[in-house]
């Protein structure tokens, strides 16, 4: 009798898990499910500082940390792949930077992965440069 | 028997919780990646950081090869931009430019291939004179 329900909890731990990792795979960013307030990283929704993509159904896209706004530009989507075309300013990119005027365009990649319903993984990809992020969604 | 059979439903057991646990961690778990890092900042200033080391090297050796005499001018400096970024337009340009402004506005348009470097020089002694 235990030997039954141990193996049922089993199944059905093994099966949960590979239920949700098949659901996980299934899914793909649309235009529709793209649009929204993506948090990044650890950051929380409720974090004024934490750094946000707000991706608009106009097809506008704006990425803000410490409560500035960070980028502004344009977004599409295409085979998972997000590409931006923003304007930003260097010097209030980085520390090094602060001596750079003015804005400087940017045309950036980020291929997704690991897509559900409210978060995906991205890898941003601009000349050499990379950087990982973990986007989840902003509800408000 | 019944021992036997022990053995084989918490292997199981512990094949399921390895499955849950293997399919609950993200990937992210297995970056070793600092979360603190901005995203898109990160990569824009990366960018811009490694692009600026290399402009500069390549004025340098410009500017050195001009200085010996040796080798022709084929259309600018630098090469141009390729992919990455592109200078925008300064919308705000400060109204009083200091000579170390100046001299870096020249370097960007020599940079560009706005100006040739007969220019670049003429414009840069004139603010070294200016000084």
């Amino acid at each position: 009798m235990i030997r039954t329900i141990r193996l049922m909890v089993a199944a059905a731990i093994a099966g949960a898990a590979t239920c949700g990792e098949v659901s996980a795979q299934d899914e793909s960013l649309t235009d529709a499910s793209l649009v929204g307030n993506w948090v990044v990283n650890l950051g929380k929704c409720s974090d004024a500082n934490a750094e946000f993509i707000t991706f608009s159904k106009n097809g506008a896209v704006e990425s803000m940390r410490n409560g500035r706004a960070e980028a502004a530009g344009f977004w599409k989507l295409e085979n998972d792949r997000i590409y931006l075309n923003v304007l930003a300013p260097p010097a209030q990119l980085d520390e090094r930077l602060k001596d750079i005027k003015g804005y400087y365009a940017f045309k950036i990649t980020i291929a997704t992965f690991d897509v559900t319903l409210d978060s995906f993984q991205g890898v941003a990809v601009l000349g050499d440069q990379t950087r990982y992020g973990k986007l989840t969604r902003c509800k408000s | 028997m019944k021992f036997t059979s022990s053995i084989t439903t918490g292997s199981m057991v512990l094949a399921g919780v390895l499955i849950a646990g293997i399919a609950s961690s993200t990937p992210a778990h297995a970056h070793s990646n600092d979360w603190a890092t901005p995203f898109l900042g990160g990569v824009m200033a990366g960018h811009i950081l490694t692009r600026f080391g290399e402009q500069r090297q390549q004025q340098t050796q410009a500017m050195q090869e001009m200085a010996s005499g040796g080798g022709g001018y084929g259309g600018g400096y630098g090469g141009g931009y390729g992919g990455g970024y592109v200078p925008a337009p300064q919308y705000y340009a400060p109204p009083q430019l200091t000579p170390q402004q100046q001299l870096q506005q020249l370097d960007q348009l020599a940079a560009g291939g706005y100006i040739t470097p007969q220019q670049y020089q003429e414009r840069r002694q004139a603010i070294l004179n200016g000084m």
